[in-house]
């Protein structure tokens, strides 16, 4: 069975709807979009859709070479549809809190969350280092398991043009028992947060029911805007320095490390994470705000 | 060769940015004291922003922390504010140049700040910076 290529299909309309929204955001009198930020995220875009050309004949390889060993041969029943998009969906969710809880893969991810702004255009601000950081890899379980490798790569599809449209402060809520399922505008704004309450939540592609699963979902607090952007902004529209900026600081990190193991944790270990404590991960950002917000009801 | 697959995609990076540009999204922002002294503190966790030195062009700002020795350099990227921290360990050198104060930071990044300061860097500062970093020059 043949079956398209969804974002292919789909970059048009992700063309129209950045211009649409411009459109809206300039009508409403609000700054959602930046020249040069919109330049360098699809440029961004440009660059991850070459590079899944060039690096795509190793994964219809590999997905063909552990397709050898599949446990079951599901084939495209009507039920493999259903079944691989809950399973792709899961797959995601992992991939993503991975991207985000250790340096590595955040290096290759953390070009997406670049941008302080949150429009249709951030969506595009795509990774160029994701498949050198090997997390295509987690997608094979599903081709071990029987799902024919052309389903799998179908449904990453769907899931990625799924994630397009989420990316907006166009849409405010949906109605609820769609916010209660799904990934939304709402749910996404908050995992492109750096708020302390909001970093490392919500990492859901389709389905926000994981995150209620794993306990990592924060709803939207309209007392508590979301501020875009990463821990340390990077301060540049470079798409080189903003794609390989976490992999230059990880090489000089590790450069400096006193030992292996110190070496291991900064590149394996959380962002931010350095052998004295001094650094500045999730945990800790969310350390001092607690601090804060203690001090704070003390003194009041 | 299919030349609309080539020229395409750029073309169409081009027209998105030139509405964006057409459309209000060349603004830049303007720092002063209170927008560099909140966004440091949101920025960058456990700093207690204290004096402000905002640049003659209102495009960065220097903000010293009560808490530690370091400082924060406020800075406009286009509509938003950045801040960041300027501790001993990430300031390389700064020297003051005519017109303008540089820091060269040891981040892949953004390696360089220059904050436009005609009048020079008062005094205070000059010390702040002395204690983070040695100084490559002098006005």
């Amino acid at each position: 069975m043949t079956l398209p290529d969804p974002v292919r299909l789909a970059i048009p309309i992700f063309v129209l709807l950045i211009v649409a929204e411009t459109l809206w955001a300039w009508r409403r009198g609000r700054d959602a979009y930046e020249t040069r930020d919109t330049a360098a995220s699809l440029v961004m875009g440009l660059g991850n859709f070459g590079l899944g050309f060039a690096y795509g004949g190793i994964i219809v390889a590999a997905s063909a070479w552990a397709s050898q060993f599949r446990l079951f041969d599901i084939g495209f029943a009507w039920w493999a549809f259903v079944a691989v998009f809950l399973l792709e969906d899961l797959i995601y969710y992992w991939f993503h809190r991975l991207s985000h809880e250790h340096r590595f893969w955040w290096a290759a991810h953390v070009n997406h969350h670049t941008s302080q702004h949150y429009n249709l255009s951030t969506a595009l601000r795509q990774t160029w280092t994701g498949n050198l950081a090997f997390t295509w890899t987690l997608w094979l379980v599903l081709v071990l398991v029987g799902f024919p490798p052309a389903l799998v790569a179908f449904q990453k599809g769907i899931s990625l043009v799924y994630q397009f449209w989420i990316h907006t402060e166009a849409i405010r809520r949906l109605p609820p028992w769609i916010e209660a399922i799904f990934n939304t505008p709402s749910h996404h704004r908050v995992h492109h947060a750096t708020n302390p309450r909001y970093l490392d939540r919500n990492y859901a592609g389709i389905l926000i029911v994981w995150d209620k699963l794993f306990g990592t979902f924060v709803p939207e607090d309209d007392r508590e805007p979301c501020r875009y952007g990463v821990v340390k902004n990077i301060g540049t529209f470079n798409p080189l320095r903003i794609a390989f900026h976490e992999w230059a600081d990880i090489a000089k990190d590790v450069a400096r490390a006193k030992s292996w193991r110190e070496g291991l944790m900064l590149v394996f270990g959380p962002p931010g994470w350095r052998a004295d404590g001094s650094g500045l991960t999730s945990a800790r950002i969310r350390a001092f705000a607690r601090e804060n917000d203690d001090r704070r009801n003390a003194a009041s | 060769m299919n030349w609309l697959l080539i020229l395409g995609p750029p073309i169409g990076v081009l027209v998105v940015v030139l509405i964006v540009a057409a459309t209000g999204g060349t603004r830049r922002v303007r720092l002063d004291a209170a927008l560099a002294r909140r966004r440091a503190v949101e920025d960058i966790p456990g700093f207690v922003a204290d004096d402000c030195l905002i640049g003659d062009d209102g495009a960065s700002a220097l903000i010293s922390d009560r808490s530690s020795p370091t400082i924060a350099v406020a800075y406009a990227m286009g509509a938003r504010v950045a801040a960041r921290k300027i501790s001993r360990r990430d300031l390389r050198s700064w020297r003051a140049e005519t017109g303008c104060l540089v820091l060269e930071v040891d981040d892949f990044a953004h390696a360089e700040f220059r904050i436009a300061l005609a009048d020079g860097l008062a005094e205070p500062w000059r010390l702040r910076l002395s204690t983070l970093g040695p100084a490559g020059g002098s006005p």
